[in-house]
C-alpha cells in the first residue's frame, strides 16, 4: 500500500512536469530543458517564504507567481525572438536558461539542501495504514492538477485555441487566432504547473541543485509517452516512476538512472514518436 | 607531378577541398602571419608563468573536445549534451586500462578512442529514426547513464573516489612538466585542427552539412542518411573521447564528479560563443571559456570583491547561461563571425565590400 502511494506520488510530480513539457512542445515546438531547474527554483522560493514564517496559503501563491513570472519572462525575452527558427536554436537557448537558473539558485540560495514543512499536521489512516499528511498533499495536489490541466485543455475555449495552434500554426493564425498570446499562455501555464511540481517535490523529498534531476526524468517520461500527447505524458510518468522505484528497491539509486536511459533508448528505437505520440507527417522537398 | 600541376592550372577553379589547396591560396602576408603565430606558439612557455601555461594546456585539450563537438552540433546540427559523457568514457577507459592491466599510454589512448566510437554508435542507432531534436535528449540520457555507471564502477570495483593515472612514458622520458605537455598538446591540437578543417571540406563533411540542411533532399541526391549520421557520431565521439583520455592523463586522475552536466554545457557554450560550424570558432570559444573562470577570479581580486567559493561557481553558471542565450539571440554565428567582420572592416577600409574578383578567388 505504502509502496503504491510512493509510486503514485513520484508519478504525480513527473506527470505535472511532463505535462508542462508537452504543453510547451505542442504549441511552440521547443523542448524546454530548463523545466527541472525552474521547478526546483520555485521550490526554493517556497522553502524561503515558509521559512520566513509565511503561512502556506500565502506561500503557495507566491511560489506559483514565481513560476508564472519566470514563464512570461523566458517566453518574451528568449522564445519570442527565435519563434519559427530551427528547433536546434530553441534547445540551445533553453540549455542556456537552465544553466543560468542553476547559477541563480546557487547564488541566491547558496545551493543548500533544504526541506519544506508540510502545511497540515495529523496523520490519516487509509485502508488500515497510517499515512502522513504530506503524502495526501502530494497525491491530491499532483493528480488534482493533472485533472485540471486535462479539463482545461479539452473543455475550455483557451484550451481549444491551444489545440488548434498545436495542430497547425499557420492555419490558426489565418483564422485569426493570436498565436503569440496562445503560445505565451502555454509557457506561463506550463511553468505554473512546474512550480506546483516543485512545491510538491519539496513536500516529499529534499530540495537541492541535484534535485533538478526530476526535470530529466520528466523529459524521459514525456519522450516515452510521446512529446505531443497528454495521455502519453501521464502514462510515461507512471512508467518512469514504477521503473525508478523498483530499481531503487531492488538494486540502488544509481541503477535507476541507467535503467531509465535504457528504457527510453529502447522505446525510441522501436517507436520514435513515443507510445501515444502522433506519427510525424512526411517531410517534403 | 608537373603534368598534374599544369593540368590543374588549365582546369576551371573548383572548390578548394584539400589542405594543399588552402596553402596554395596563401600569399606573402599569410605566410608572415603564420610564421609569426608559429614562433609565438613555440616561444609561449618561455613567456608565461607555470600557472598560465597550465591554463593554456587545459585550453588546448578543450580545443580538441570543442572541435569534435562543433563538427557534431555545428556542422551536422545534432545537439549533443553528452560531451561530458564522451570525455568521461575516454578518461575512464584509460584509467581502467592502466589500473587493471598496467598498459602503456599509447595503447590506452587507442582503446579510449575506440570506446568513444563504440558509445557514439550506441547513441547513433536510435537517432537514425529520430529528428535532430530528439538527439539532445538521447545524449542527455546517455550522460546520466554513463556517469551513474562510472559512479557504480568507482564505488564497487575501485573502492575509491577516483583512479590515479601515471604520466605517459616515452622511452626514458616522462611527460610530467607543463612545458613538455604544452608542446605535446600543441602538436596534437594542431593536427586535430588541420584534420577537422580537411574533414569539413571532404565528401564526408559536406554530406553531414547536406543531411543537416534537408534529409529528404539529400537522400534524393543519393546520400545515405544512415551512413552520414552514423559516421558523424562515431568520428566525433572518437575525437572527444581521445581528448578526454589526454585530459585524464594531464590531470593524472579520473573522478566521477569532474564529468558533470556543467562540463557538457561549458563545451556547448564554447562552440556557441565561438561560432557554430566553424573550426576557428571552436578554438576561440575553447580558449575563452577555459580562461573565463581565471579571468573572473582576477577581476574579482582586482575589484577587491570577496565572495564565497559557492557563489563563484554560481556566477560561472550564470555567465555561461548569459553567454549562451546572448549569442544564440544576437550573434548565432559567434566570435568567428565577429572576427571576420572586424578583419574585413580593417582590411578593406575605406571600402565596405571585397572586390568581386578577390571574392571569387577565396
Amino acid at each position: 500500500m505504502l509502496q503504491v502511494i510512493t509510486v503514485l506520488e513520484i508519478a504525480g510530480v513527473y506527470a505535472l512536469l511532463a505535462l508542462g513539457l508537452v504543453m510547451i512542445y505542442r504549441t511552440s515546438r521547443v523542448l524546454n530543458l530548463a523545466q527541472g531547474e525552474l521547478a526546483i527554483i520555485c521550490a526554493y522560493v517556497a522553502a524561503v517564504t515558509t521559512g520566513a514564517g509565511l503561512p502556506w496559503f500565502l506561500a503557495i501563491p507566491v511560489t506559483l507567481a514565481t513560476g508564472a513570472i519566470a514563464g512570461a519572462v523566458i517566453y518574451v525575452s528568449t522564445m519570442r525572438p527565435i519563434l519559427g527558427e530551427s528547433p536546434v536554436v530553441g534547445i540551445m537557448t533553453t540549455v542556456g536558461v537552465a544553466i543560468l537558473i542553476r547559477g541563480v539558485m546557487v547564488i541566491a540560495f547558496g545551493g543548500d539542501t533544504t526541506m519544506l514543512d508540510s502545511p497540515f499536521g495529523e496523520a490519516v489512516v487509509l485502508a488500515g495504514v497510517e499515512v502522513g499528511p504530506e503524502h495526501l498533499v502530494v497525491l491530491g495536489g499532483s493528480w488534482g492538477c493533472v485533472l485540471l490541466i486535462i479539463l482545461f485543455n479539452f473543455y475550455s475555449s483557451t484550451g481549444l485555441l491551444m489545440r488548434a495552434v498545436s495542430d497547425d500554426v499557420t492555419l490558426s493564425a489565418q483564422r485569426g487566432i493570436d498565436v503569440d498570446r496562445i503560445v505565451g499562455i502555454a509557457w506561463v501555464l506550463a511553468l505554473v504547473v512546474g512550480a506546483v511540481a516543485g512545491y510538491l517535490h519539496g513536500q516529499r523529498a529534499l530540495i537541492s541543485t541535484a534535485a533538478t534531476l526530476i526535470g530529466v526524468n520528466a523529459l524521459i517520461a514525456a519522450f516515452i509517452g510521446g512529446m505531443d500527447s497528454f495521455r502519453g505524458a501521464i502514462v510515461g510518468a507512471l512508467t518512469v516512476a514504477v521503473v525508478e522505484f523498483v530499481t531503487i528497491q531492488l538494486v540502488e539509486s544509481h541503477w535507476a538512472e541507467i535503467a531509465l536511459v535504457v528504457l527510453m533508448l529502447v522505446v525510441l528505437t522501436f517507436r520514435p514518436w513515443g507510445l501515444f505520440g502522433t506519427v510525424e507527417e512526411l517531410e517534403r522537398v | 607531378m608537373n603534368a598534374g600541376r599544369a593540368n590543374a592550372a588549365r582546369r576551371p577553379p573548383t572548390l578548394p577541398t584539400r589542405i594543399t589547396h588552402r596553402i596554395e591560396l596563401f600569399r606573402g602576408r599569410e605566410w608572415v602571419w603564420l610564421g609569426a603565430g608559429a614562433v609565438a606558439a613555440l616561444a609561449w612557455p618561455m613567456l608565461v608563468t607555470q600557472h598560465w601555461l597550465h591554463i593554456t594546456n587545459l585550453s588546448l585539450i578543450a580545443v580538441m573536445g570543442a572541435v569534435g563537438l562543433n563538427l557534431l552540433t555545428g556542422n551536422a546540427r545534432l545537439v549533443s549534451l553528452g560531451q561530458a559523457a564522451f570525455l568521461a568514457i575516454g578518461g575512464f577507459s584509460a584509467g581502467a586500462m592502466s589500473h587493471h592491466f598496467g598498459t602503456p599510454f599509447w595503447l590506452n589512448l587507442i582503446v579510449a578512442t575506440l570506446m568513444g566510437g563504440l558509445f557514439g554508435l550506441i547513441v547513433a542507432i536510435p537517432s537514425l529514426r529520430l529528428k535532430a531534436l530528439y538527439v539532445a535528449i538521447t545524449t542527455l540520457a546517455l550522460h546520466f547513464g554513463v556517469t551513474a555507471a562510472f559512479a557504480v564502477y568507482l564505488a564497487r570495483v575501485i573502492r575509491s573516489e577516483g583512479i590515479l593515472i601515471d604520466p605517459p612514458q616515452f622511452g626514458f622520458f616522462e611527460l610530467y612538466d607543463a612545458a613538455p605537455w604544452y608542446y605535446f598538446l600543441l602538436l596534437i591540437a594542431t593536427l586535430v585542427v588541420i584534420g577537422a578543417l580537411n574533414l569539413q571540406r571532404s565528401h564526408l563533411g559536406r554530406r553531414w552539412v547536406a543531411v543537416a540542411d534537408h534529409e529528404v533532399a539529400s537522400s534524393a541526391l543519393g546520400i545515405s542518411i544512415h551512413r552520414a549520421k552514423l559516421s558523424v557520431f562515431v568520428i566525433t565521439s572518437m575525437l572527444v573521447s581521445f581528448a578526454g583520455c589526454l585530459g585524464a592523463y594531464y590531470e593524472g586522475v579520473v573522478t566521477e564528479g569532474f564529468y558533470d552536466l556543467h562540463l557538457a554545457i561549458a563545451y556547448l557554450a564554447m562552440i556557441i560563443v565561438g561560432g557554430l560550424g566553424s573550426v576557428l570558432g571552436s578554438i576561440l570559444g575553447a580558449f575563452l571559456i577555459t580562461l573565463m573562470p581565471y579571468g573572473l577570479d582576477l577581476l574579482l581580486k582586482f575589484g577587491g570583491v570577496k565572495i564565497s567559493a559557492g557563489s563563484i561557481s554560481g556566477l560561472h553558471s550564470v555567465l555561461y547561461g548569459v553567454l549562451i542565450v546572448g549569442f544564440m539571440l544576437f550573434e548565432p554565428l559567434g566570435l568567428a563571425e565577429i572576427w571576420r567582420r572586424v578583419r574585413d572592416y580593417f582590411m578593406l577600409w575605406p571600402f565596405k565590400y571585397r572586390p568581386l574578383d578577390q571574392l571569387r578567388q577565396r
